[in-house]
C-alpha cells in the first residue's frame, strides 16, 4: 500500500462558487487532466466533483467518496467532515459521490471501497479539507461583519459574534472569493466533540423505512433486470437451454 | 385486470398472472423499498403484509392476491410518522446495510399487530427465515422486545406511538400525533 503523501499545497482547490457559495474539493493531485468538468469555471455553483459545498442559504452538502455497505461509513466520514467544520452531523446532507479521479481513495489509488480502508485514507483529507472551510468561513465572517478574526467562535453552523449568531450561509458567497487557505489547524485527539462518540446512524431512518437506495433500486431506460433462475433441487443441473428463447440485450461495453 | 389494496389504495395492474407480486411493486408501482434476495422464499427480503400476513412476494403470483389488501414497508411508517419499530430499529442502530431491513420489519410489524406480548420464542418464530448478511439479529430482537414493552404499557407510550391497525388487538386510546 502506497504511503498517504498529500502535498500541502494541492491539498485543497478551491472551485467554482458564484450563486453556490463556497465550494471546496481535495483533489491532492494537481490538476485533473481527466476531469470531465471544468473545476475553475466560475459560473458553476453545483460542481459534483467537490466534497463539500456550503450554499448561501446555509445548506451543506458533502459528497461522500467511499461506498455504504453497511460498515457504516456514511456516518463516518461525516462525523469527520462535521468536526471539523464545526457543525453537527445531521446538518449535512450526504450525498454519493459520482465516479469521478477526484474521489479516488489515495491509499488504494482508484475509486474504491474495501480493504477496510475508508477510515484511515480519509482520516486527515477529509478533516483537512472541512477545517479549511471553516477557517474560510471565519475569514470571510470577520470581513463582512467587520471583526476580529481571533474573536469569532464558530460552533453548530454558526459564527458568534458579540452575542449574535450566524448562520455560516450568510458567508458563503464572500469565503469563496477569499485566498485559499490550505493548512487550517486541524483538532487534537483529544478535543472530539463527534470522532469517537456513539451516535445514531445518519442513514438510519433510511434503511429503516425502506428509502435508502441500493443498486437494484436504480430505473434506466431499457433497462432489463436479469435474475438467476435456480435448480428446484439441490444439486440439479439444466437439460437443456435454448438460446434463441432469451431476448437479445445489446451490451454496451 | 388484477385489483388490489396497496398501502390503503385501490390499485389495479394489467400484467401476467404469474407475475410474482415483489416485481408488481417495484417494476411496475415503482416502490422500492421491497427488496429481492433469493426469489425462492428463503431470505425474507421481500416480505410485506398480505391481509395482515407477512408474506414473501418474491414467490406469490400477483394473481393470488386478487381483492386482498397488501402493505409494503412504504406503508408502514415514514420518516414524518415512523411505526414504532422503525423508531425502535433507528434508536437501536438496528440496520447495517440496510437491505435485509424492510422484510424484517414487515415480518416484525405483523408479529406485533398480532401478539403484543410474543415470548422469545414467537419473536424467533416469526423473523425465522430472515437472512440478514451483516449479523444484526440480536439488535432486531432488542427492538422488537422493546417496542412491545412501550406499546403494552400505555404510560411510557410516547405521543404518536400507534399501534398497527390491522388485526388490532388493543386500541391505541392514547395521545394520537
Ligand atoms: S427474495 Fe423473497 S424470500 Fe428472498
Ligand atoms: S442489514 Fe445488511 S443484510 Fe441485514
Amino acid at each position: 500500500m502506497s504511503q498517504l503523501t498529500p502535498s500541502r499545497r494541492n491539498f485543497l482547490k478551491l472551485l467554482g462558487f458564484t450563486g453556490g457559495g463556497l465550494v471546496l474539493g481535495v483533489p491532492l493531485v494537481a490538476g485533473c487532466a481527466a476531469s470531465t468538468r471544468d473545476h475553475n469555471s466560475k459560473d458553476k455553483g453545483f460542481t459534483p466533483s467537490s466534497f463539500l459545498q456550503i450554499t448561501e442559504d446555509n445548506e451543506i452538502h458533502f459528497y461522500l467518496p467511499q461506498d455504504e455497505m453497511g460498515q457504516g461509513i456514511y456516518t463516518g466520514l461525516t462525523t469527520l467532515v462535521a468536526e471539523e467544520l464545526e457543525v453537527n452531523p445531521e446538518q449535512i446532507q450526504v450525498h454519493f459521490a459520482p465516479p469521478h479521479k477526484d474521489f479516488r481513495n489515495l491509499t488504494l489509488e482508484m475509486q474504491l471501497t474495501g480493504g477496510s480502508n475508508s477510515i484511515s485514507a480519509w482520516f486527515r483529507p477529509l478533516r483537512q479539507s472541512a477545517a479549511n472551510a471553516r477557517e474560510l468561513i471565519r475569514n470571510a465572517a470577520a470581513q463582512q461583519l467587520n471583526a476580529p478574526v481571533t474573536q469569532l467562535q464558530l460552533q453548530e453552523g454558526q459564527v458568534s459574534w458579540r452575542g449574535k449568531k450566524h448562520p455560516y450561509g450568510d458567508f458563503a458567497a464572500l469565503a469563496g472569493t477569499l485566498p485559499v487557505v490550505e493548512d487550517a489547524p486541524i483538532k487534537k485527539n483529544g478535543d472530539f466533540r463527534h470522532i469517537g462518540k456513539s451516535r445514531p446512524r445518519l442513514d438510519g431512518i433510511a434503511k429503516s423505512t425502506g428509502t435508502a437506495v441500493f443498486g437494484i433500486d436504480i430505473d434506466i431506460p431499457n433497462l432489463y433486470r436479469a435474475v438467476v433462475v435456480r435448480s428446484p433441487v439441490h444439486g440439479g443441473i439444466p437439460k437443456q437451454f435454448f438460446r434463441g428463447s432469451l431476448p437479445r440485450f445489446q451490451i454496451c461495453a | 385486470m388484477i385489483s388490489f389494496q396497496l398501502n390503503g389504495e385501490d390499485v389495479s395492474v394489467d400484467i401476467p398472472a404469474d407475475t410474482p407480486l415483489l416485481w408488481v411493486i417495484r417494476d411496475y408501482f415503482k416502490l422500492k423499498g421491497s427488496k429481492f434476495g433469493c426469489g425462492k422464499g428463503l431470505c425474507g427480503a421481500c416480505s410485506m403484509h398480505l391481509d395482515g400476513d407477512s408474506v414473501r412476494t418474491c414467490i406469490h403470483p400477483v394473481s393470488a392476491v386478487s381483492g386482498k389488501s397488501v402493505k409494503t414497508i412504504e406503508g408502514l411508517g415514514s420518516a414524518d410518522n415512523l411505526h414504532p419499530l422503525q423508531q425502535a430499529w433507528i434508536d437501536n442502530n438496528a440496520p447495517q446495510c440496510g437491505y435485509c431491513q424492510s422484510g424484517q420489519l414487515m415480518s416484525a410489524s405483523a408479529l406485533l399487530a398480532k401478539n403484543l406480548s410474543p415470548s422469545e420464542e414467537e419473536i424467533d418464530n416469526a423473523m425465522k427465515g430472515h437472512i440478514c448478511r451483516c449479523g444484526t439479529y440480536p439488535r432486531i430482537k432488542k427492538a422488537i422486545t422493546e417496542t412491545a414493552k412501550a406499546l403494552n404499557s400505555t404510560a411510557s407510550r410516547p405521543v404518536g406511538y400507534y399501534l398497527p391497525t390491522e388485526n388490532n388487538v388493543q386500541e391505541d386510546k392514547g395521545e394520537s400525533p
